[in-house]
């Protein structure tokens, strides 16, 4: 990144934090968590920092703006020290809901291969430049309709968090990470305890991770079992969905199938909910019922990335802060508003227009702003929307 | 309570005859327990179970007061391979006497201020509702495919098992029980002369076991992925480690190349170790026994629908743990 490029994004961050430092958030209690930095000009991660109270570390992100902020979710003895002498407590039970790992697909249509030798362009994930064989600038830039099937998965992990895992509703509280994501936080005493074990079963048990083969027709016990559970709900929700919709699953069913669906719907409801998957084999033959429950139990999964939430140790963006990745903060995000429209919530900075010189970039929005599509051209832009261009590396101030 | 010694009211019974203080003990007295309480330990080691007869019943008290001597004499020796293999075994000698009566279940969960409670309509199946957090913390889910959460009934911070599951809880927890109070510093206590005796014989009997187990032959490769580094490490800690995972990790080492020799010594870790059940085991996993047919370790996929997958940065572009390589 060219050195101008670099001090226009530190000005831009150090407009941010002047305007909404106090939007900078640790949850309590502060002093036990381990702070990291990113910082300036190469983004150097400054790990094992400590602060006494929100004020102090509001202070010091203000005199010196980050690239990037992150606290732990673990609550330490002595969170300064190195690793092996902090000592967890307790920690946050974390998740980390990310495009990449719900709708890989969706990603992939916002992602461009760019040639930083002779600026050719190209969709999708090329490793080298077609003209030149000089290795590619990969960029995925943001998608809201990525932003909305993560915006779904959350919402879905939250209802399992509270109906399921009996999480009290005040206990969660989610972000929008500033990029395409979303952060479920669980603060809760009982769980806080947990190990990495427990953890892991829990990103198992929500994305079904282990379950019995039980769509296969006939190995319907593990189904007898788990109905009167949080699973035997999901999954019943999703054979309803299917049922009800049979039209747009004839991928699986074919024609024939979904004739069969719909004129046997209510008897295969009532078979799913008895647990006699074999009945179901008796109105649709065991090719169909198989291809219906899997598509069923796949759909009944909820996607986390499980080695955020089993790693006690990790640390997390920190809310309030701008993520390096797009120059947009993390954002607490109410249970009721998590959609693809979070970033309205995105507090006001960076409006005034400046003049970059873009290389490539596809007709895109960034909230409320559409940009693009742009090719080797000049233009004016508010300030955030050149930082996000910067940061995805395909944009300079001219 | 002399079939489960260590819930409360036989705390409580040890409490007013013994427990105060063992040096105060008038041997004769006492001769019995202390020779029981010797006899469970040496029979945790050597037959890997704590055989109960009923003429123990007989002997009431004894048999009462014979587990805080045994619990007293593996605080002596203080390995805690040796706590391991004496809680393993007293936790599996009360599962047996659960089996045997299954009203004692609730009748020890309630002791053991293990909660649970009876759902509507559960009776019928025997099923019991406990807590989640409870469940989670004696990570059943390595016990095998029934026991992963993602098979079971969970419903607002509960899960459903029945009264025989809830056995196998127990019997997790009373081991955790005896191994806590086993870690019990007991260095400053004046014993009795046959205690101390009898302290003596069993470091030998320990002694004499441990010398069997070679020391590790083997240095930490480099690159053993977590999974497999994780199963290693809980052995070597003298764990108690399922089927599923002994396969696992004998299936992944026979597969680097360790000497059947090597495994086995590290096998020997094991709190319940039988040398020929074993060999056997391992002949069968490298193929020399059986139809000659060599296990490879689980690919990833399986890892993780046996809950036995914990990846770090390096797992994300495989498939299989044989190919886990740390790049720099």
């Amino acid at each position: 990144m060219r050195e101008q490029d670099v001090r226009f994004l530190r000005s831009v961050f150090a407009e941010y934090y002047s305007k909404h430092s106090e939007a900078v958030y640790v949850p309590p209690p502060v002093n036990s968590r381990e702070v990291g930095f990113a910082v300036w000009p190469d983004r150097v991660m400054v790990r094992h920092m400590s602060f006494r109270s929100l004020t102090d570390m509001r202070e010091y992100v203000l005199n010196d703006p980050p690239a990037d902020a992150y606290h732990s979710c673990a609550v330490y003895e002595s969170p300064e020290k190195p690793m092996e002498y902090k000592n967890a407590l307790w920690a946050d039970l974390a998740f980390d809901v990310d495009a990449k790992d719900v709708q890989p697909d969706c990603i992939e249509e916002m992602t461009y291969s760019i040639c930083p030798k002779c600026g050719a362009h190209r969709k999708g994930n090329k490793k080298k430049c077609p003209n030149c064989s000089e290795e590619s600038h990969i960029v995925e830039f943001m998608s809201s309709k990525c932003i909305a099937s993560t915006a779904h998965q959350t919402r879905r992990l939250n209802s399992a968090l509270i109906d399921e895992l009996g999480i009290e509703e005040g206990d969660i509280a989610v972000y929008f990470s500033g990029h395409m994501g979303f952060h479920v936080y669980v603060t809760s005493k009982a769980i806080g305890e947990l190990g990495p074990d427990a953890r892991r079963e829990i990103t198992s048990y929500l994305s079904l991770e282990g379950a019995a083969d039980s769509y296969s027709p006939g190995k319907s016990a593990n189904l007898r079992t788990i109905r009167a559970g949080g699973v035997g709900r999901r999954l019943q929700e999703e054979i309803l969905d299917i049922v009800n919709n049979a039209g747009q699953h004839n991928d699986i069913l074919e024609d024939e199938g979904v004739l069969l669906l719909k004129e046997n719907k209510q008897r295969i409801l009532s078979a799913f909910n008895k647990g006699r998957t074999e009945d179901i084999v008796v109105l649709l033959g065991v090719k169909k019922a198989r291809k219906l429950l899997r598509r069923a139990w796949q759909r009944a999964a909820i996607v986390v990335d499980p080695s955020v939430t089993m790693d006690i140790h990790r640390i997390f963006r920190m809310p309030g802060t701008l993520n390096s990745k797009s120059g947009l903060p993390k954002q607490r995000v109410p249970l009721d508003k998590i959609d693809a429209d979070v970033l309205s919530l995105v507090p006001e900075y960076g409006r005034a227009e400046v003049q970059i010189s873009a290389s490539f970039v596809p007709e895109m929005e960034i909230g409320d702003y559409k940009v693009g599509p742009l090719s080797n051209e000049t233009v004016s832009v508010p300030r955030y929307i050149a930082a996000y261009l910067m940061l995805k590396g395909v944009a300079s101030v001219d | 309570m002399a079939k489960y010694p260590f819930v409360r009211d036989a705390r409580e019974f040890v409490g007013q005859h013994f427990d105060l203080s063992l040096a105060e003990l008038p041997e004769s007295e006492n001769r019995e327990a202390i020779e029981r309480g010797f006899q469970r330990v040496y029979q945790a080691i050597r037959r890997k179970k704590i055989p109960f007869d009923t003429q123990n019943m007989i002997r009431y008290d004894t048999e009462v007061v014979s587990f805080p001597v045994a619990v007293m004499l593996v605080a002596l020796i203080n390995d805690d391979m040796l706590r391991n293999m004496y809680a393993t075994a007293e936790a599996k000698r009360c599962s047996e006497l659960m089996a045997q009566d299954r009203t004692d279940i609730p009748r020890i969960a309630e002791e053991l201020e293990f909660h649970f409670r009876v759902p509507a309509g559960g009776d019928e199946q025997n099923l019991l509702a406990i807590r989640l957090v409870d469940y989670l913390s004696f990570s059943p889910q390595l016990w095998g495919e029934k026991w992963r959460l993602a098979n079971r009934a969970v419903d607002k911070g509960e899960v459903l098992v029945t009264d025989h599951e809830l056995a196998r809880i127990l019997e997790e927890k009373i081991k955790r029980i005896i191994l806590e109070r086993t870690r019990t510093d007991v260095s400053d206590i004046k014993l009795p002369a046959l205690l101390a005796e009898k302290r003596v014989e069993l470091a030998d009997v320990w002694g004499e076991y441990k010398a069997a187990i070679q020391p590790e032959a083997r240095l930490e490769p480099h690159d053993i992925p977590p999974c497999m580094d994780r199963l290693k490490q809980r052995m070597m800690k003298g764990e108690n480690l399922s089927h599923v995972e002994r396969r696992t990790l004998v299936s992944y080492l026979a597969a680097v190349e360790w000497t059947e020799e090597e495994m086995m010594s590290l096998l020997r870790h094991s709190p319940d170790f039988n040398e020929r059940i074993a060999k056997y085991q391992l002949e069968h996993i490298t193929g020399r026994r059986g139809k000659g047919k060599r296990y490879l370790p689980p690919s990833c996929a399986t890892m993780k629908m046996y809950g036995l997958c914990y990846p770090d940065k390096w797992c994300n572009r495989i498939r299989h743990p044989l190919r886990y390589r740390r790049r720099t």
